[in-house]
């Protein structure tokens, strides 16, 4: 099981590594293009499919704030809150 | 790196209304009650009680299995065996609290007592994924392997497990409950069926429902022995009568896309959820009188889905949950107040 208490980490290591071969490509539910879009491929897409963006609600600044807080620590300090 | 990120989504994917429901408004009252589970990201899913008043419920994606003291609110979280992935969990007449190893092709049960965990592999390696699971009163495990086509049997007292590959390829068997007489019935999430097994012999009998198009998470069954199922694949919501043959469909409020998909009966009020739209919405269907009432089902400060199975408590609260934001929830009706 993929630690994500230091899932930030990781994903800025992804981020700063390569233009990685996202575990996204082929799958439903296109990431637009944007300064971020390799951050979205590399957090989020590692545990869960894109259409699960795509396909959301939608959501504000805080919203996905919020949201993603269930999933993952957020910086500046990550703390391992699994076990 | 996080306004980074958010920004980029708020941008990209605000809010929108492409899946909104319709929401049915009505006289009757009820009030959330969330837990937030302590392991980010496990999907929380498929609460019980226990009975001792304890609740448990597993995150899926994490792996594990909880236990939540409503009253105090503490919770405590056991790790799984590697790659169990549990979908269920069902409690057995003795307290342990059995789960289902859908990605290692096990059942197994932990001892709250111990803490100690038993575990039994399916003795057919196509028996890959075992699913949902209920007891009946003898205590026997029922179960279904929704992409294995099979049901399964095991007998907590010497460990043995029995299994029935199901005539028709894709049949998907997914939700599963018990009659009165004992005898499991599940539904289909492949193709247009019920199917009732006779506990003794495990024999199959196949109820075809009339829609083409039609798949089915879940069932539940009423103290009347009516079987009600959502029609997930249609958005519909259905009954079954056993004792008449006949079979009755209503269309869900949202629609043919709001894919229904737990349910469950309590004092002969039928609940489900929408988990097609977004929000996903909590529905209440009042047979007698064939009306809709339905709320948004609130995640946090958010909406972000959805139910995947809901039962009730001993005293006819309603255990649902939003796996997408580890939430498990309690869901109180309150009595209409008499007419004046």
């Amino acid at each position: 099981m993929r630690n994500r208490s230091a899932a930030w980490v990781a994903a800025a290591a992804l981020v700063s590594i390569a233009p990685f071969a996202a575990y996204a490509q082929g799958q439903p539910g296109a990431l637009p293009e944007g300064e971020a879009k390799p951050l979205v491929e590399g957090l989020c897409v590692s545990c869960h499919r894109t259409n699960l963006i795509t396909a959301s609600l939608g959501y504000t600044r805080d919203g996905w704030k919020e949201l993603i807080g269930t999933m993952i620590d957020r910086p500046p300090t990550p703390t391992c809150r699994t076990s | 790196m996080q306004d980074k990120l958010t920004g980029y989504l708020a941008a990209n994917f605000p809010p929108n209304t492409r899946r909104a429901p319709k929401l049915v408004s009505g006289p009757i009252q009820i009030t959330w009650k969330e837990w937030v589970n302590p392991q980010l990201g496990q999907r929380s899913r498929d609460p019980v009680e226990a009975q001792d008043g304890s609740i448990w419920w597993v995150g899926q994606f994490g792996n594990l299995m909880g236990r939540l003291d409503p009253k105090s609110g503490e919770m405590k979280e056991y790790q799984l065996p590697p790659n169990a992935m549990p979908h269920t969990v069902e409690i057995d007449p003795k307290g342990n609290a059995w789960f289902t190893g859908n990605k290692n092709g096990s059942v197994g049960y932990l001892d709250p007592k111990t803490g100690k965990t038993i575990v039994y592999k399916m003795p057919d390696p196509n028996a890959k994924d075992p699913h949902t699971l209920v007891f009946d009163k003898q205590g026997i495990a029922w179960f279904t392997l929704q992409n294995s086509n099979m049901i399964g049997r095991l007998n907590p007292e010497n460990g043995d497990i029995k299994l029935v590959t199901l005539n028709t390829p894709g049949s998907k068997p997914y939700g599963i409950k018990i009659d009165a007489e004992g005898n499991p019935w599940f539904s289909c999430n492949g193709r247009p069926c019920l199917y009732k097994v006779d506990a003794a012999t495990m024999a199959l009998t196949e109820i075809k429902l009339p829609l083409q198009g039609t798949t089915v998470r879940r069932l539940d069954i009423a103290e009347d022995g009516k079987i009600w199922y959502v029609n997930s694949g249609m958005g519909r919501l259905g009954m079954h009568d056993p004792k008449t043959g006949e079979t009755k469909e209503w269309p869900s409020p949202s629609g043919p896309r709001s894919h229904p998909y737990a349910i469950v009966v309590v004092d002969g009020i039928v609940w489900y959820n929408e988990s097609g739209m977004r929000p996903d919405p909590l529905v209440r269907f009042d047979p007698k009188t064939e009306t809709f009432q339905s709320w948004a089902i609130p995640s946090g400060n958010i909406y972000a889905g959805i139910i995947r199975h809901m039962r009730a408590t001993r005293d006819g609260t309603l255990l649902i949950h939003q796996s997408s934001t580890n939430r498990i929830m309690q869901v109180t009706v309150h009595k209409r107040a008499a007419a004046r």
